[in-house]
């Protein structure tokens, strides 16, 4: 632990932060994005000047003063266990795809952002749908937003919003107006795999790059 | 500070009486245009090649994206660590002049008196902020760290895109032919109000005002409908949140009175007029065509001088405006977007 306490020490030091930026608080601006199979859940966390060392502590478990790739994914689950996202009254699991960490002097200014991307899968039919999203993430320190956005699809539209003070909690109603059909859906997935092999085949110097993000990548950086 | 940084300083102090600015309407947007490509030619020219191939980038979807509202030495929202272009900072004097020539050329009068006036705040930033930076510390503030971009080849036909911008900042002008786009823009201050030579400068005061002069014109069951029942502590819809949009949400302007809407209007237009005149003439055309469907949302105190968020949301418009952290109204950012029209999509679309 006493490597820990002086990245710690170390973070504070330099922590020399404009005066005005955030300081006791940690910013926790979440959007949802709604498509007819799934519900995206995006996290932006920045933890003020004064709340950065007690956040980089949690994320940073071994106290090296770097974030490794496993830590943050660490801090990115603990997060999402103080999530609750409800769709029509049942509680939905999420899961994990992206987490993101800023370096640790970008945490000591006050301006280090942590990226968390979840999704959860559903199948919204037809119709008005309740969905209700609570974040619960440090909520000694925490001040929120929560927004739904736009989908980019005409059958999935929002409805009423209503947000508590502290923008914590969300409750949204999501008009469908078409069904997730999952027949078609194996349908087109099977068409654009056998393209996609197809394609392969008369392409053999192609990088066949997976569109598959990394789940999380190593943050810090040497000075 | 080096050489460069106080020449700097003391460059764009100069320049805001020194450098030509149009008082009159301004000529045709094409002509408006040429001048911009005329501006950004004479600055290319000034460059060594290491120099232009800095400032000259291809004009993709990748690239328009990189512009931060941050400081230098901090990851910007799109993941990239520097912005693109060549920062003052490594330039001469006189290729400063001729990279604030191409800003001047692509702006207004009073859109290119608020950049500078941004720039000065933020060297009034560095000043009080480096003598206690750490050594080793990234983070620089002021007016070296401004960089100056230009994507694609500048034309008076194709497209091209003018990026200036730095902590607080990020000017986006998008040319395409006789159109030009200021969509998104980001401005900020900190401090938000400062004494240059003796006069207070206020960068965005009068998007302040004039918000705060507009939410106590309305009666009270109209600021009822404008303020919403949630604090909102940050842009939603900032740097890196392109192509997103929300529900607009407080009072509708179909609600407000023809004076009510004028003065919508006008707080629009400090966003707007930061463009040339022509094409921020045609835009203001376009948000009071709109203005019926244009939302005014507001959070917070509605006493000038306390703290207060709002938004302005129409079909072609979104303007957010949100005090930050502990210093509240002494730190400001705001976001200019248009949903329809951003990086001049629209008129690419059209062509």
């Amino acid at each position: 632990m006493k490597v820990g306490a002086l990245a710690l020490g170390v973070l504070l030091a330099l922590a020399s932060p404009v005066q005005s930026h955030r300081l006791d608080e940690y910013l926790q601006a979440t959007r949802l994005a709604f498509s007819l199979d799934r519900v995206v859940v995006e996290l932006d966390l920045t933890p003020g000047v004064s709340v950065a060392p007690q956040i980089f502590a949690m994320v940073d478990r071994d106290g090296d003063g770097r974030v490794s790739p496993i830590e943050i994914e660490g801090y990115a689950r603990r997060v999402l266990q103080d999530l609750s996202l409800q769709i029509d009254g049942r509680l939905s699991s999420l899961t994990l795809v992206r987490a993101e960490s800023p370096s640790w002097d970008e945490f000591g200014e006050g301006l280090g952002t942590i990226h968390v991307e979840a999704f959860t899968d559903t199948a919204f039919r037809k119709g008005r749908h309740r969905v209700v999203y609570v974040n619960a993430h440090e909520p000694a320190i925490g001040v929120y937003l929560v927004n739904a956005l736009i989908p980019s699809i005409a059958d999935v539209t929002i409805g009423a919003e209503h947000r508590d003070a502290l923008q914590r909690r969300i409750d949204l109603d999501v008009d469908v107006t078409a069904s997730f059909d999952p027949a078609s859906w194996l349908m087109l997935t099977s068409a654009a795999v056998a393209a996609v092999v197809i394609l392969r085949r008369y392409r053999p110097n192609s990088a066949g790059r997976m569109n598959v993000r990394r789940l999380a990548a190593d943050s810090s950086r040497p000075d | 500070m080096s050489t460069l940084k106080r020449a700097g300083a003391v460059l764009l102090l100069g320049l805001v009486t020194a450098l030509p600015v149009t008082t009159q309407r301004a000529a045709p947007s094409a002509a408006a245009n040429v001048k911009g490509v005329d501006a950004a030619k004479a600055f290319l020219a000034t460059l060594d090649e290491r120099q232009r191939a800095k400032v000259v980038l291809p004009l993709n979807a990748t690239t328009r994206t990189i512009w931060s509202n941050l400081p230098t030495g901090i990851t910007m929202q799109v993941g990239a660590t520097e912005r693109n272009g060549l920062k003052f900072g490594d330039m001469t004097p006189s290729q400063q002049q001729s990279a604030l020539a191409v800003v001047a050329a692509v702006l207004s009068r009073t859109g290119y008196q608020k950049v500078l006036n941004i720039v000065h705040a933020d060297q009034r930033l560095e000043e009080t902020s480096a003598p206690t930076r750490p050594a080793g510390n990234k983070i620089r503030f002021g007016t070296a760290e401004y960089y100056l971009a230009i994507l694609g080849t500048p034309s008076p036909t194709d497209r091209w895109m003018l990026q200036f911008g730095g902590h607080h900042l990020a000017v986006n002008v998008s040319v395409v032919g006789r159109d030009t786009v200021l969509t998104p823009t980001h401005t900020g201050a900190q401090p938000a109000s400062f004494t240059l030579n003796g006069e207070t400068i206020r960068p965005l005061g009068k998007e302040n005002d004039k918000a705060f002069a507009l939410m106590n014109a309305l009666d009270a069951a109209q600021q009822k409908q404008a303020l919403l029942s949630y604090q909102i502590r940050n842009l939603v819809l900032g740097p890196g949140e392109d192509g997103k949009m929300i529900q607009p949400e407080g009072i509708r302007g179909s609600a407000l009175n023809a004076s009510q809407q004028a003065m919508l209007v006008d707080l629009i237009g400090e966003w707007v007029t930061m463009l040339n005149e022509d094409a921020a003439a045609a835009k203001l055309k376009d948000v009071r065509g709109n203005i019926g469907d244009t939302y005014f949302a507001w959070a917070g105190s509605t006493t000038n001088g306390k703290e207060a968020y709002f938004r302005v949301q129409g079909p072609t418009v979104l303007v957010e405006y949100a005090p930050q952290g502990a210093a509240g109204t002494d730190h400001i950012h705001t976001i200019y977007r248009d949903p329809t029209n951003d990086y001049g999509s629209a008129v690419r679309d059209r062509r």
